[in-house]
């Protein structure tokens, strides 16, 4: 909040110098700076009811420097006649907790003098007239908000505090039209609807020029309908935002002493005996500190005269002590001192926020660090081994996105929406990375002849209206030649397998995709967690893609299950291996597993390790396909000879020809 | 028998003047097949030391092998001279054009935040992003129609209704305190999100540090031993702190902390806006409404919390000045990521 300083000049009678006042502030009550006459102080939230005017800061400015302040005179002169032959005030809502009022008879309403108007001005308000103008300033000084009514205007001289009903209609001070939703407070008389409690006026009895007769209204309005009303109506007026921050009852009721006194003294009138005074101010409760248990909770050590002392310019009234326990009562306008701790942080505001001296304190436990930390960073270290960079993406994804990749979610998988989406670009949480990816490798593809990207990022849907949420690794390779992506994929893939000891082998299912082809799902124990693919042409153009893409998004969450950080140690053995390697074309359709596996039911003799080396398909032979693989042979307990290898190496051959019509090459 | 003598003196001394001339390796090869291959004068020279007397074929034979040892002498030396000055290098060549892979910046500096906050005994735990209306706001001390919830704008799920996208790691310190009893001291690194326009200091999301220490006498002082040695171990230099009086509905009394400007050492920078100090993060003693709602005796129990933001702390030490481009997905970004 922007204060001129001359205002506040007003409640001290000794000359301040308010560069260092600024400075003082900062380091003990709010962040400040000053210049040219402007004093512009960031209030904290839970002192803005105390804080936010004229009144409130310098009293807290008078704490800091440890002076008083003059407080703003009031001196009405009352009348004989009652207020209440004038105004009765009914309230039917517990959302209005305190309503006080004044009747003022025969003022002369005016425009307001220069001094007022650029006061007001100088605070954001437009200059109405000299009572709304008045108004304004003592809600300003007090940090209270008030309402002046046209008394005359009031049908019966009754009003009523109720509730709305919905689909009530309300017209507002500035035309604008309401439709509410039922439960604002408004204030009414028998007929019309006078004004929408707490936020604005409407017209019905709106103060203008003619005005003669007023009733002051000072009222303490439920936070939370306040703030309700303000954001369900789009209405937010200096009043609204006093009051869903809350208006301290006392600093209400000195307000409308405040602006009584101010009419009277500058336009005349008749103050009426008495008030409308309803809801009862509660004494404070007296709070209890322990002394020993500050000094513990703050780290700091401090006498019992310095805190006699500190809460004193804090207009906190020490009634008793007893050893180390004292009991204080904090002042009526201090509503956001509430317990013990409440009073520690004042004490240390005043003995220094920054004085706590710097103390080990032992740890009383060990340190370890969530193992998804440390197996990721592992992933993103082992892939940078591999020439992949880490790029950044952002966590949302849009409707395109969505739509392009939608399948990717089974059909008891929905995905995560927003109710108040940041805009279309970023609608839905991302289920996949690759998206987000894609964008990535569009925006990097100029300077990179092979590009090898990968993100590592938590992905979330929901499950059976279940929230997963899971880490993911996607990895995207963007150059010329499709296969030889593939194929450095799949390298890839075996490198932090190994990494991750992984020994089991990947049951790879091809299928359709919409946005791959060709496309496969990897399964690990009959858990998927793996896809991998060639990304569509089509969808490269949507994202603006030359040449080819191909990616692989692994579920780290099922990965880590089966990883293991070590293994056994395997003897190589005595005696010397002797290879064989074989090519054969087969038919294309041959599932490649399933003759991996065949050569493990064969018994052969001595064979240690079949290693299937490479897959291709000739151009000669459309309908077929060739593996080359690689026998180890080797005995535990003698030197094979190579004739013994080579028997058993006729078997494989003959196995092969036989059972899949193959020809060894 | 003379004539012998002076034809080998002067093949001697016409092969030296040719070897004098040769200025690389393939032309003197040719000069020793010339003068010491098989079918040089040399090498059919014992036809020749046949047919004389042996007084003469010792003389001569002498003189022979003087000359044969001469030639071998100087080509060795003439092949060592052309060897080395055949390997010529400008030390700034480029050497070869490799690509270095990186990680991101977010990536490698939350490493090493970990690790220093590991050295100081804390656990560091990984927390959901999608969370409950009451994780992130009522556990804290902010009831429904609480303004300081506007402190916070809000991305809401669809469905489940009353979920979010986390606003802040605090969202997870009751359940935090629930999960590991105190004493106890902890590390939430992790992404927030807001619901917030972009500009250059401003993303709608970014990382955030959670840190809290529940203990029977964690306070103040034990706060700003903790910062001072983050900070000096992060920006490897010794930073001055400042804590500030500051209002957060979950810690009291809170405090804001500022650190002594690495930009310019206090003598006044635009980043600091000539102030001297930079206010990275926001910190308190738990409150005990927190407390309770996590289970834990107030009056047995206290501790502290703080947050600060990672790509604040990175903008700082790498000199960026554009959240944007330290959330830009260019390769360029991570250039400087070891
Ligand atoms: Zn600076």
């Amino acid at each position: 909040m922007k204060f001129r300083v001359r205002d506040l000049e007003n409640y001290f009678s000794q000359k301040l110098n308010w560069k260092e006042i600024s400075e003082i502030l900062t380091d003990k009550a709010f962040e400040s700076s000053y210049n040219n006459g402007v004093l512009e102080v960031d209030i904290l939230a839970n002192r803005y009811p105390d804080a936010s005017s004229f009144v409130g800061l310098a009293q807290e400015i008078a704490a800091l420097i440890e002076s008083k302040i003059k407080y703003p005179i009031i001196k009405i002169k009352e009348g004989k006649e009652k207020i209440n032959q004038f105004i009765k005030v009914k309230n039917k809502t517990a959302k209005t907790p305190f309503y006080f009022g004044r009747v003022i008879l025969g003022v002369k309403n005016d425009k307001s003098p220069t001094w007022l108007k650029e006061l007001v001005e100088s605070y954001g308000f437009n200059s109405v007239n000299f009572i709304v103008d008045l108004s304004n300033f003592v809600m300003l000084e007090f940090g209270a908000p008030l309402h002046v009514f046209d008394l005359d205007k009031i049908k019966n001289k009754e009003i009523i505090i109720r509730e709305a009903q919905k689909g009530e209609k309300f017209i507002a001070l500035n035309n604008n039209f309401y439709s509410l939703q039922g439960g604002e407070i408004l204030i009414t008389d028998n007929e019309k609807i006078l004004a929408l409690a707490g936020i604005i006026g409407s017209k019905e009895a709106e103060v203008d020029l003619n005005t003669k007769n007023i009733f002051i209204e000072a009222a303490v309005f439920d936070p939370a309908t306040i703030y309700k009303t303000s954001r369900s109506l789009k209405i937010t007026t200096e009043a609204s935002y006093r009051f869903e921050r809350m208006v301290i009852p006392q600093r209400s009721l000195q307000a409308l002493e405040r602006l009584s006194f101010l009419i009277q003294k500058n336009i005349g009138g008749k103050v009426l005996k008495g008030r409308v005074f309803l809801g009862k101010i509660d004494k404070t409760k007296p709070i209890e500190i322990d002394l020993k248990r500050l000094e513990k909770f703050l780290g700091i050590s401090v006498n019992f005269n310095q805190i006699k002392k500190f809460l004193s310019f804090l207009r906190i009234k020490l009634i008793k002590r007893k050893k180390d326990r004292i009991q204080v009562l904090v002042p009526e306008d201090r509503i956001d001192l509430k317990n013990e701790e409440d009073i520690y942080e004042e004490i240390l505001r005043l003995y220094g926020v920054n004085n706590p001296k710097r103390v080990f304190e032992p740890p009383s436990h060990s340190s370890y660090v969530d193992e998804s930390f440390t197996f990721n960073y592992k992933i993103k270290t082992y892939l940078k081994e591999l020439g992949f960079s880490e790029v950044y993406g952002y966590n949302l994804i849009s409707i395109k996105d969505y739509e392009f990749f939608k399948s990717i979610l089974e059909e008891n998988q929905k995905p995560i929406e927003f109710l108040n989406p940041l805009s279309e670009n970023y609608t839905y949480f991302e289920f996949t990375l690759l998206p987000n990816l894609l964008k990535s490798c569009s925006l990097n593809q100029k300077r990179f002849k092979d590009l090898k990207i990968f993100r590592l990022e938590k992905v979330a849907y929901r499950e059976n209206n279940e929230i997963k949420e899971f880490y993911n690794l996607c990895l995207l390779i963007n150059k010329k030649e499709p296969f030889e992506i593939l194929k450095e994929l799949k390298t890839t893939l075996n490198y932090l397998l190994a990494k991750f000891n992984i020994n089991s082998d990947i049951i790879f299912e091809s299928k359709n995709c919409e946005f791959s082809d060709p496309f496969a799902l990897g399964f690990l124990f009959d858990k998927e967690f793996l896809k991998i693919g060639l990304i569509k042409r089509k969808l490269l153009e949507v994202y603006d893609i030359d040449y080819n893409v191909g990616f692989m998004e692994i579920n780290l969450n099922e990965l880590k299950k089966v990883s293991t950080s070590y293994k056994r140690f395997e003897y190589w053995g005595d005696y010397p291996e002797i290879t064989r390697d074989l090519s054969f074309y087969i038919s294309k359709n041959y599932n490649t597993k399933k003759i991996i596996d065949s050569f493990e039911k064969l018994k052969i003799k001595n064979l240690k390790k079949t290693i299937l080396l490479d897959i291709y398909f000739p151009h000669d032979f459309p309908d077929k396909k060739s593996l080359t693989f690689k026998f180890i042979f080797q005995s535990p307990e003698k030197t094979l000879t190579e004739e013994e290898v080579e028997k058993e190496f006729q078997k494989i051959k003959e196995f092969v020809s036989k059972t899949f019509e193959a020809q060894i090459r | 028998m003379e004539k012998y003598i002076e034809k080998l003196e002067n093949i001697f001394k016409q092969a030296k003047q040719e070897i004098e001339e040769i200025k690389n390796l393939k032309e003197l090869e040719e000069w020793k097949i010339k003068y010491l291959g098989r079918k040089s004068y040399l090498a059919n020279f014992s036809e020749i030391l046949k047919n004389l007397d042996l007084e003469e074929r010792k003389k001569v034979g002498e003189f022979y092998n003087q000359t044969k040892e001469k030639l071998e002498k100087i080509y060795h030396q003439q092949k060592e001279k052309l060897s080395e000055e055949e390997i010529e290098f400008d030390f700034y060549h480029p050497g070869n054009q490799v690509y270095y892979p990186t990680l991101t910046l977010i990536s490698s500096n939350l490493k090493k935040i970990i690790e220093i906050f590991q050295n100081m005994g804390f656990i560091i735990i990984d927390a959901p992003l999608i969370v409950s209306e009451y994780e992130n706001f009522d556990s804290l001390n902010m009831p429904k129609f609480h303004p300081a919830r506007e402190m916070w704008d809000t991305i809401w799920l669809k469905e489940p209704r009353n979920y979010l996208l986390r606003t802040h790691t605090s969202a997870f310190q009751v359940p935090f305190l629930k999960k590991y009893k105190p004493p106890i001291r902890g590390i939430v690194p992790g992404k927030v999100f807001r619901f917030e326009a972009t500009d250059s200091r401003h993303d709608f999301e970014f990382y955030q540090i959670e840190g809290i220490s529940v203990s029977e006498n964690s306070n103040f002082s034990h706060l700003r031993y903790i910062f001072e040695e983050f900070f000096d171990n992060y920006f490897e230099k010794k930073i001055t702190l400042r804590f500030r009086p500051s209002y957060f509905p979950f810690t009291e009394p809170s405090i804001e902390v500022d650190i002594s400007c690495v930009l310019c050492n206090q003598r006044g920078c635009s980043v600091c806006k000539f102030s001297g100090w930079l206010e990275v993060a926001g910190a308190g003693m738990i409150h005990p409404f927190v407390l309770k709602e996590a289970g834990i005796d107030s009056k047995k129990f206290q501790g502290y919390a703080f947050g600060t933001g990672l790509e604040r702390l990175i903008m700082l030490k790498y000199q960026i000045n554009d959240i944007r481009l330290l959330h830009s997905s260019d390769l360029r970004t991570n250039e400087i990521s070891s």
